[in-house]
């Protein structure tokens, strides 16, 4: 449906984009994750047409929109592409109604068709009371719901969402965010969608596309991008985890032992990661895959004795800093899991095949 | 890593081969606007520089320069000059800053009137001041010194000396650093003043260890506003000037213009030393905002806590009522009772005895018998309505490039905007003539110089209205509507204009007003037939004719606020209050 093709993109003598490329297929609902400052907006605002590549390519469904090549640029009007922006952008001088019969007027359609599909678009989001109000009369939420109908109104091809959900109260961001992905799933239009929320991308995604200083980082189904990160950048980015250096020394079948640098061996999975002995690595696990025993585990591998550094009581879930030789992890627990800091027996382990190893960026 | 390296070597696509074969509307409204901006600005100024170079025959020399300097009166009206912008600055800041602090930061009472009314001066043709002084503070004359004498305390005032001229100067500069004071006292963040209390300073080592400080930045970039603008004022300049015999750069230039033989290079070197005051102000200025910043105050809502004055809050709400009264309404009222009075006021006359024996006939001269006065009120409004509407259309425009827009140069642009801040009316009206009478131009004697004068005089005040304006409007609600598939004009037009529209309403009225009561430019620009309001008052203040110059600046400024009052409520017409009366009227 749409695909972008090294798109690169300077502003004030930094490259705020750095060849990235992008596929969306037909109906298919995609997320540009990742921190500020890290080039998802300047993508999404290159697909929309409101900022020109330096250079690349973009498509959409078939058709060449801007390259840099053959110095074809098709403006952002001439797209058919709906957007949704962070500050909702509903016009404050017109009504609910002319907001979303706008983008028709400019197409336009008779005025009995504009009827029917403003109709259609409140509908779904399902405030066809409000239709004579102003934006400023309405809510955040309600008001962002005005903004994807008038978004969807006109059936584009694409439907580009920058942040929605940014400047929403928690509760009635997780609502509206029912509400986009019922929308989309009823609409069926292919989805651009950016955030630095990975729970919202995680949630809403086909396709999850993390992004880190200009380049994609790591690209897969939310699944895929949590349970194996291919860099440390998502490994700490969508989730949480731990890092621990350490170096190869031997190679076992499906798998390396690893010795941390205080000198601890440490079994794990290649999972996919091809190494020799006497690399540097960077093993990373997540705070909730540790399993905690009381008493010395007999017939485990990478086991270590632990000792409470401080907790914190979340409800579902409570969150520990344990000190495991000079390692201070993060141990997730279930709620009815009490640790002291008196208790001297813990230990913590770790399953072999939890354990990532990522390669350890070079830093001097 | 070698990504990023290597791709910084791959070429940027210029901006011709973006738009592709095709001329886009906008980039034609844009570049139009850009070409006729830079004309009238950089035009006249190339000339007032190029002029003072070439002698009469058209030979280059730096002749001039050194006659100029050797000129007598030249160094005498250089010092003047500083002396009274200087003294009026330092007059100015020493009313403006406690003044902010009166009304932005403690509980007197009426503070949005005091807030309003320190606006008059701004609205208050710097002439219409000078005059009243003189009714008010003439050695002989003046009913100030008839009051006291009356009273047996003898004459204490002289308007009509240095001291005269700068302090009703300073009444004018005030508003620059009150306006410029009073927002950031009110934004200063108090956690940062509290914060020094807790670790023990006392309330007054509070004010000068932090807030003064804090403030700093504000209070000398109003100052410097202020020193700028003091050479604006032309008709303080010459009517207490020149017969107080203190000559100001202004007035000079106008003699070189004016008293035979006409010197049309001494008066534009005297304008580029003007000039060059204005532009040290302005590079000051840059500085001192660049350097200190505005870090430690921020736009976001803090509470504004509102020091409690107690007993001393009535103490406030005299000084700052005497203010007012000394700024508005004292002027104004003499200026009234002056033009009902047919002879200059005599000790012993009292006050009610003019309004008893009021004369209308210069009001009636003016309004149906005089030619010339008629024309000048027409003349006066249609000018500055077409200029003014110019003015804002073409700072509309700008501002729009310099936000919405990658064009290169667009800071460029912005610049340009503003060069005409250094430029006081009667320099701006010598390089007028200069730019406006060489060929291909021939305008002088027509009205259109006159109008082209008055755009570029107020492009600044127009730029920075309409900039403010469109900042305020979120880039989203424009690209949203590109989304939906609008062309950049039907955008522009659905969109951007009627939600800049208040903001620009208002600068309209701003810019309109600030043309009405130009008189410096003015009265360079003139010609018979061709007569303005500046040009009538300026001329009988020359002939002595008081009550007739008296009744003038009364129908002007009726005139003008009833123009005002007919422009302005279409800026409060705006969504905002129609979604107000809905959501009212919904509610039972």
């Amino acid at each position: 449906m749409m695909r972008a093709f090294g798109l690169v993109k300077s502003l004030g003598g930094r490259i705020a984009v750095n060849r990235v490329g992008l596929s969306v297929e037909a109906g298919q609902f995609v997320s540009l994750l990742g921190p500020s400052g890290c080039g998802k907006t300047t993508t999404l605002r290159m697909i929309a047409g409101l900022v020109a590549p330096d250079v690349g390519e973009i498509r959409i469904g078939g058709e060449l929109v801007f390259s840099s090549a053959e110095g074809i640029n098709v403006p952002a009007a001439k797209r058919n592409i709906g957007m949704v922006f962070q500050s909702y952008a509903l016009w404050p001088h017109y009504t609910i109604y002319n907001n979303v019969a706008y983008p028709l007027r400019v197409r336009r359609l008779r005025r009995a068709e504009i009827e029917d599909r403003v109709a259609w678009a409140l509908d779904l989001v399902k405030l066809g009371h409000l239709r004579d109000r102003y934006p400023d009369e309405l809510s955040g939420g309600q008001q962002q719901r005005i903004a994807l109908a008038r978004a969807v109104v006109y059936s584009p091809r694409l439907l580009l969402l920058d942040e929605p959900l940014a400047n929403l109260d928690a509760r009635v961001r997780e609502n509206v965010r029912f509400e986009i992905k019922e929308l989309q799933r009823k609409a069926k239009i292919a989805t651009v969608y950016v955030t630095h929320d990975q729970s919202e991308a995680m949630s809403l995604s086909d396709k999850v596309v993390v992004m880190d200083s200009g380049v994609i980082a790591q690209e897969g189904a939310p699944g895929e991008v949590y349970r194996h990160p291919t860099n440390e950048f998502v490994a700490g980015f969508v989730g949480t985890s731990n890092f621990i250096p350490g170096t190869i020394t031997r190679i076992v079948s499906g798998g390396y032992i690893v010795r941390t640098e205080d000198g601890a061996d440490v079994s794990c999975r290649s999972n996919g990661y091809r190494s020799d002995t006497g690399e540097d690595v960077l093993l990373s696990i997540r705070p909730e895959d540790f399993e905690i025993h009381m008493v010395r585990p007999a017939g485990v591998v990478n086991s270590w004795p632990a000792q409470v550094i401080d907790s914190a009581f979340l409800g579902n879930v409570v969150n520990y800093r344990m000190r495991v030789g000079e390692w201070t992890l993060q141990v997730q627990a279930e709620p009815h899991v009490e640790l002291q800091r008196s208790d001297t027996s813990i230990f913590l382990s770790m399953r072999e095949e939890r354990i990532r190893v990522l390669q350890r960026a070079i830093t001097t | 890593m070698l990504n990023r390296v290597a791709s910084i070597a791959l070429p940027r696509i210029a901006l011709t081969r973006r738009i592709t074969g095709q001329i886009h509307v906008e980039s034609v409204v844009f570049w139009c606007a850009i070409a006729t901006i830079a004309f009238l600005v950089l035009w006249p100024v190339l000339w007032l520089v190029a002029g003072s170079f070439y002698s009469n025959n058209g030979h280059l020399t730096l002749q001039h320069w050194r006659e100029a300097a050797a000129a007598p009166f030249m160094l005498e009206a250089i010092r003047n000059t500083l002396v009274v912008s200087i003294l009026g600055t330092v007059a100015a800041v020493a009313v403006g800053v406690p003044l902010a602090f009166l009304v932005g930061r403690t509980d007197v009472p009426g503070a949005r009137v005091f807030e309003m009314i320190s606006l008059v001066p701004f609205i208050t043709p710097p002439i219409v001041s000078g005059v009243a002084w003189i009714i008010l503070g003439d050695r002989e004359a003046g009913l100030l010194n008839i009051l006291l004498g009356d009273l047996g305390l003898g004459h204490w005032f002289n308007v009509l000396t240095l001291g005269g001229l700068i302090f009703v100067s300073s009444l004018y500069m005030v508003p620059f650093v009150f306006f410029l004071t009073v927002g950031p006292m009110r934004q200063i963040n108090l956690e940062l003043e509290e914060a020094s209390l807790v670790c023990g300073a006392s309330r007054i080592g509070t004010i000068f260890g932090v807030s003064f400080p804090l403030l700093l930045p504000a209070i000398t970039s109003g100052a410097l506003l202020a020193f700028m603008y003091s050479n604006n004022l032309f008709g303080i300049h010459a009517v207490i000037g020149r017969p107080a015999g203190v000559w100001m750069l202004t007035t000079a230039i106008y003699a070189s213009m004016n008293i035979m033989p006409v010197d049309f290079q001494r008066a534009a070197i005297q304008g580029l030393v003007l000039l060059a005051f204005a532009a040290s102000a302005i590079w000051l200025q840059a500085r001192v905002v660049r350097k200190r910043g505005y870090a430690t105050l921020t736009g976001k809502g803090f509470r504004v806590e509102r020091v409690a004055l107690g007993h001393w809050r009535w103490a406030a709400f005299a000084l700052c009522s005497f203010y007012v009264f000394v700024v508005a309404v004292l002027p104004y009222t003499v200026i009234i009772l002056r033009s009902l009075s047919r002879y200059s006021f005599q000790p012993g006359t009292s006050w009610f005895a003019a309004l008893r024996n009021a004369d209308f006939s210069e009001y009636a001269d003016a309004l149906f018998y005089n030619d010339a006065s008629q024309r000048a009120i027409t003349n006066s409004l249609w000018i500055s309505v077409i200029a003014a509407a110019v003015a804002i259309g073409l700072a509309a425009i700008a501002a729009y490039i310099t936000q919405r827009t990658e064009l290169r140069g667009r800071n460029a642009l912005a610049f340009v905007c503003m060069i005409p801040l250094t430029l006081p009316g009667v320099v701006l009206g010598v390089a007028a003539i200069f730019g406006y009478t060489t060929y291909p131009f021939a305008l002088y004697g027509t009205i259109w110089i006159i109008i082209l004068t008055y755009i570029a005089k107020d492009l600044p005040l127009a730029f920075q209205a309409a900039d403010t304006s469109l900042r305020q409007i979120h880039t989203e609600l424009e690209d949203s509507a590109r989304l939906c598939g609008a062309s950049w004009l039907r955008q522009f037009l659905t969109v951007s204009l009627p939600l800049a529209r208040p903001g620009m309403v208002v600068g309209f009225v701003m810019v309109f007003a600030s043309m009405t009561r130009e008189v410096g430019a003015s009265i360079l620009l003139f010609s018979p037939g061709n007569e303005i309001f500046a040009y009538t008052i300026f001329n009988a203040w020359e002939e002595g004719r008081w009550q007739a110059m008296t009744s003038f600046i009364v129908i002007n400024s009726v005139v003008v606020l009833a123009c005002i009052a007919v422009v302005l409520p279409l800026s409060r017409l705006s969504f905002v209050n129609v979604a107000a009366r809905r959501a009212k009227a919904s509610s039972p």
